[in-house]
């Protein structure tokens, strides 16, 4: 194994015959991972997040749906294996852990079985010898006297269980990347902070590179080293979680930034928004996709797309001619705010037509 | 925290929507298990208040705003909107109550008839009111009106017999069938070999089977028939309005074809038992003879079902007096009556078209209104269906439906809890205006405090069916006295990477609403819990200046006995 | 203030690839379902199932008009021969052309089981839609009396009723409808029900509720128009299931009596000239087998097509 990023994803697309047209909604992403390292990929629905994790672990159908770029995990060319190839490493290599506890679960079969059945297959061992390595495991992913309840059924256990359940299956071969697609989305609050704190452990236990996708940017926050945010299908900004957080560089994490409410706000604080809705990914407007909803908007933002750039902090990428903290911004929402395209105390007014 | 008390409740006078010690439960299984999903909850609400009602999922928030819908009623207690005793209307008149008090979903999607267009969706509260309160057309004819009051007399009069009725008529035809067959008529001889096992099989069986059947039988039939001749009534009507001699006719020809068959009927019964099922078979001709009578008299708006029965059964008619004919003959009345059918087909479709046109036409100024209101836009919305839309424009006509018949209070049940974070903001800054601008009292029930703080006026927070604390939100954010809040806001994944997330507390399983913990429901996860706990259950008390807490050993504040309590929460845990 | 309703007005709604919504039950994107679904039209086979049924129903509506002979002429000369050019099924042990015979069959078996299949649909689903909707001591009730006729054997029915009432062949198609129409209101009524019980969890259902509605109305306006699609293709699968049945009560002698020639009747005639004249048997049997494959392939396909559409939203 070599000391380089255990996971390198590059230009990877995914294009969808959908019935009125091509929609890309996985467009030219390309990011690294390290040994150890924690990615948060942050979007909303549509921004192409699952599909891409979905891609990368060939989840996709294979009728209408053409995927193209590499992604090299370890060496191996993911995108080029076969199906027999792919079960192979699925479990052992890469394993996915979902956001529907129970949807993950095999109802009718006991959760014993359904953590060992990895080890089973790949690895050979026999029921018998699996049994104390999966009370270890679910002991592991704080399951409480897992001696009695490796014998239960999923629908005895409550959500937040199940989904430890779903975390020591996924962990049951010792992969070497683990991607969480929204593993908290669906679970109580409080059983959140849980969860989480259990794939923190686990994956900085073992050194484990994780992908933890979700929409809920205080989720990433202390929880990952890095950040990607996506937006239609593109990688709008990464950075250091620190960095991101302190300087945020897109009006876009800005703007949904601003737009969740905070507890520490006083209550009836009105709401920043990011009015209008996600551009349509089978006719995408012209330039920067989310130009049309930007306050910073300027008209060079709706004739061409900014390409990445690197900024001055180290490994800093973002995508925007106006960056938020740049005298380039500042200046262009002055303008916005004079022509009166944005009100008075920042918020966008008319959306700019395409 | 096992929350009982009204102690938070204010003055009766001031509030709008009130309820006290309410309890909902629900049997499940077979074997006696009670869920206790809202045990004696008492809120109140001041008119252009927002409540929001907080917990995480089992605590019965939702079970809450449904229970004071009253879809279901709750189990005990007792809910006032504007000082009427909502659990104890009878349907008619909680019916005359929807108006003011509306709910909102969920899931916006699903919250919305996906066979029906928008136009339709948001007029129907509108239309549900207008049909309720005119009834059916408003008619100036006299003996239409009397028909429409005979119908009601008729409808109540009739459908309680019928549960004796019907049993009776079962039995009846069983008697017939049997003393039938004791006579041993009609074998016929090219059964053969079958005779004698029909006879050991067939009748035992029948006997039972039959009776089974009879009542099946009768319960279709009634339908049918019912539904034969009442639309002959409502046809007839319908051409009538046409052509009054057609309509006639029509009607006069219903009228004979069933005297007729009751005439038959009559004549082919013999034996002791026809007598029972002649009484039987007169007191339903006679009930069907007054029901035509009066569907003639009453026009239906809603006969649409009735027509396509009748036009079933006409057709099914047709197909067997075609199918004895022959040649060219068949060929000619083949093509003739599917003419026939069409005209009358066109015709009573547009009949009973009209009146849903005209309350289509009635409502789309209002219609167009609410949209324009909620920020959508209606020439390309209307004729839409609701799968054409994004989660946030749906859940937007959601409450554009819910406004549609100026309520006073509307119950919002998770309302943003299924849309994105940026779609959110929207549709709770839209909330506020829409708040501000009808004078609407809210309910908010969600699971995240940090949108429930914003929204809310006064905060309620739940746990396993009671309540745990009401305050202030910015004073519940600062300092919570219940060690449920505390537990809530601690749990809350702040955007801020310099605070490391701190190593929450694994304070165990939500335990089942089947079986709650005695005394405080919370004991089993509260790291304060002592032996009071488990014996006796707090009540809730005011503990500072409108801070109301159900806890032996609050937060803030003292404790039953006066003496101070731990300022904040401490790790050991007392379990 | 005002800011939120300007800024909508400029965004038409419009079909959407994903909707922003998070919703737990739907976690993926609308377009990764559609490329399973959506592998072509219809397909060849379904056309050709069509028009098999199409030419088959005009045939035996314009039996009469057409250039056949009568089913009850005799071609004394020719018992049991083979197919041939005049007699493109052959002819049967009375002498009579077998493909006359099956075209005046289809007239049964159509009538039978079209009528049959749409009353049952309309009993059974009311029925259905009541218990679902209803639930509780009203279901239980509904749903014991409905299996109760389970129970009960088909051909003792049959015959206990033919047994009583007179002995004509119009008759005869009446009671058979009757006794097919009793025994699949159990089965139509338990796919109505569950159905039913489906689409009335839905929320807007529980909207309706709150506006008001009465529960007639709700049954009818909301409930109703969800479950009908289903309902449409599974009535050709009925209709296929009544065609055999006739061939079974047929086979007892109870089906309608000659001479009016019915597939049922034709097998079981042919049955003693097996083993000299197998098409006697063979023809109307093929036909049957080609008509019920044909409707249960249609219902499939339409159900197939009308079920995906649902899980889009």
């Amino acid at each position: 194994m070599s000391d380089g990023p255990i996971l390198q994803v590059s230009n990877l697309t995914t294009r969808f015959n959908t019935s009125r047209g091509p929609l890309t909604a996985v467009d030219d992403v390309s990011f690294n991972l390290s040994r150890g390292q924690a990615l948060g990929v942050v979007g909303e629905s549509g921004s192409g997040k699952s599909v891409t994790a979905r891609s990368i672990m060939r989840l996709l159908p294979k009728s209408n749906v053409e995927t193209s770029g590499t992604v090299m995990l370890d060496g191996v060319n993911l995108m080029e294996l076969s199906g027999k190839e792919l079960r192979g490493i699925w479990g052992p290599e890469i394993s996915m852990v979902f956001q529907d506890p129970l949807g993950s679960l095999n109802p009718v079969m006991k959760i014993g079985d359904q953590v060992s059945e990895g080890m089973r297959i790949h690895q050979g061992v026999k029921k018998r010898d699996a049994r104390p390595i999966v009370i270890e495991l679910l002991r592991s992913v704080g399951i409480p006297s897992p001696e009695s309840r490796i014998d239960d059924y999923p629908h005895q256990l409550s959500g937040g269980m199940r989904q430890r359940v779903v975390i020591a299956i996924a962990l049951a071969c010792n992969p070497n990347l683990l991607i969480a697609d929204e593993p908290t989305t669906a679970l109580d609050v409080t059983v959140q902070a849980q969860i989480l704190d259990l794939l923190q452990v686990q994956q900085k236990g073992a050194l484990m590179p994780m992908i933890l996708i979700t929409h809920d940017l205080g989720v990433v926050a202390g929880r990952t080293d890095e950040v990607i945010v996506m937006y239609a299908g593109r990688i709008m900004e990464r950075a250091t979680t620190e960095t991101l957080f302190t300087n945020m560089r897109m009006p876009y994490t800005e703007a949904l930034f601003e737009s969740i409410p905070k507890i520490e706000y006083p209550s009836h604080t009105r709401l920043a928004i990011i009015p209008g809705r996600p551009p349509d990914m089978v006719d995408p407007p012209r330039g920067c996709k989310f130009a049309a909803r930007c306050r910073y908007v300027q008209p060079e933002c709706l004739e061409s797309e900014p390409e990445l750039t690197v900024g001055v902090d180290d490994g800093h990428l973002y995508r925007c001619f106006f960056p938020v903290g740049t005298p380039e911004g500042q200046a262009a929402l002055e303008r916005n705010i004079e022509a009166g395209l944005v009100s008075e105390d920042g918020v966008l007014v008319t959306v700019a037509p395409r | 925290m096992a929350g009982s008390g009204s102690a938070h409740l204010r003055n009766e006078h001031e509030t709008l929507l009130r309820v006290e010690n309410m309890v909902v439960e629900f049997p499940i299984g077979q074997t006696g298990d009670v869920v206790h999903a809202v045990s004696d909850v008492s809120l109140d609400l001041i008119e252009g208040e927002t409540l929001g009602l907080v917990g995480e999922s089992g605590c019965g928030k939702s079970t809450t705003g449904k229970a004071i819908m009253q879809v279901p009623r709750p189990t005990s207690g007792s809910v006032q909107l504007d000082d009427v005793e909502l659990t104890t209307l009878d349907d008619d008149a909680l019916r005359e109550t929807r108006p003011t008090l509306q709910m909102i979903f969920q899931d916006p999607i699903s919250a919305l008839n996906p066979r029906r267009s928008v136009r339709d969706i948001i007029a129907e509260p509108l239309v549900i009111r207008w049909e309720e309160e005119e009834g059916r057309p408003a008619t100036s004819l006299w003996f239409e009106r009397f028909g429409q009051q005979l119908f009601t007399r008729v409808a109540s009069v009739v459908v309680k017999p019928m549960r004796f009725v019907l049993p009776l008529g079962a039995i009846a035809m069983v008697l017939w069938i049997i003393s039938e067959a004791a006579e041993e008529r009609r074998f016929e001889d090219q059964l053969g070999w079958t005779q004698l096992p029909a006879q050991i099989i067939g009748f035992p069986v029948l006997a039972i089977g039959l009776g089974v059947l009879a009542v099946l039988a009768l319960l279709s039939a009634i339908w049918l028939l019912l539904g034969i001749f009442v639309p002959f009534g409502v046809v007839s009507k319908v051409l009538g309005d046409i052509s009054r001699p057609v309509g006639l006719a029509c009607a006069l020809f219903s009228a004979a074809t069933w005297v007729f068959m009751v005439w038959r009927t009559w004549n082919s019964l013999t034996g002791y038992s026809a007598w029972i099922v002649r009484v039987f078979v007169i007191g339903f001709a006679v009930a069907s003879v007054v029901w035509f009578v009066v569907a003639l008299t009453r026009s239906s708006a809603s006969g649409a079902t009735s027509v396509a029965l009748a036009l079933a059964s006409a057709a099914a008619l047709q197909v067997f007096y075609i199918s004895g004919l022959d040649g060219v003959t068949k060929l000619a009345v083949l093509i003739g009556a599917a003419i026939v059918n069409l005209i009358v087909w066109r015709i009573v479709k547009r009949q009973l078209g009209l009146r849903r046109d005209e309350l289509r036409a009635r409502s789309e100024p209002k219609v167009r209104e609410m949209l324009e209101t909620v920020g959508i836009n209606p020439d390309n919305a209307l004729d839409r269906k609701p799968f054409e839309f994004s989660g946030g424009q749906a859940q937007r006509l959601s409450i554009a439906r819910a406004l549609i018949t100026d309520p006073k209070v509307i119950i919002c049940d998770e309302p943003v809890s299924a849309l994105d974070v940026s779609v959110q903001a929207q549709i709770l800054n839209l909330l506020e205006d829409m708040k501000e601008r009808y004078g609407l009292t809210l309910v908010f029930i969600a699971h995240d405090l940090a949108v429930v703080k914003n929204v809310s006026d006064r905060v309620a927070v739940m746990y396993l069916g009671k309540l745990c604390e009401v305050a202030d939100p910015d004073d519940l954010y600062a300092a919570p006295a219940h060690p449920y809040s505390q537990l809530l806001l601690s749990a809350i994944p702040k955007p801020d990477p310099t605070k490391p997330a701190e190593e929450t507390p694994n304070t165990g399983e939500l335990p089942s609403p089947i079986d709650p913990p005695s005394g405080c429901r919370f004991r089993t996860r509260c790291p304060l819990a002592q032996d009071r706990c488990a014996t006796e259950e707090p009540t809730m008390r005011e503990v500072a200046p409108n801070r109301f807490v159900a806890c032996h050993f609050p937060l803030i504040g003292s404790d039953d006995e006066g003496s101070a309590t731990h300022a904040g929460a401490t790790a050991a845990g007392a379990r | 203030m005002g800011a939120v309703s300007n800024i909508d007005r400029d965004v038409e709604p419009g079909p959407d690839w994903r909707g922003d919504s998070i919703n737990a039950a739907a976690t993926e994107p609308a377009f990764v379902e559609e490329a399973k679904l959506n592998r072509g039209g219809f397909g060849v086979m379904f056309w050709v199932a069509v028009t098999f049924l199409v030419t088959l129903t005009l045939a035996a509506i314009f039996a009469e008009v057409l250039p056949l002979y009568e089913f009850d002429e005799t071609f004394r000369g020719e018992n049991r021969d083979g197919p041939s050019r005049s007699h493109w099924f052959g002819v049967d042990g009375g002498g009579r052309d077998i493909f006359t015979r099956v075209i005046y069959g289809a007239q049964i078996s159509l009538i039978i089981s079209s009528v049959g299949a749409v009353l049952a649909l309309v009993i059974g689903g009311m029925v259905g839609l009541t218990a679902g909707y209803y639930r509780g001591r009203v279901d239980s009730v509904i749903t014991t009396f409905t299996d109760a006729t389970l129970v009960i054997p088909p051909l003792i029915l049959a015959l206990s009723l033919i047994l009583f009432l007179d002995n004509d062949a119009n008759r005869r198609i009446l009671i058979l409808i009757v006794v097919f129409v009793l025994l699949s209101i159990a089965p139509i009524g338990r796919v109505v029900r569950a159905s039913t019980l489906v689409w009335s969890e839905r929320e807007f259902v529980l909207a309706a509720k709150t506006m008001g509605a009465r529960n007639g109305r709700i049954m009818f306006r909301e409930v109703l128009p969800n479950v009908a699609p289903a309902l449409i293709s599974y009535s050709l699968i009925v209709m296929a299931g009544l065609i055999v049945v006739e061939g079974g009560v047929a086979f007892v002698g109870l089906s309608v009596p000659p001479p009016t020639p019915t597939w049922g009747d034709m097998i079981n005639k042919g049955r003693g000239d097996l083993d000299v004249a197998p098409h006697i048997t063979l023809m109307p049997a093929m036909i049957m087998f080609l008509t019920v494959l044909a409707l249960n392939f249609v219902g499939d396909k339409v159900q197939e097509r009308f079920e995906p559409r649902e899980s889009v939203l």
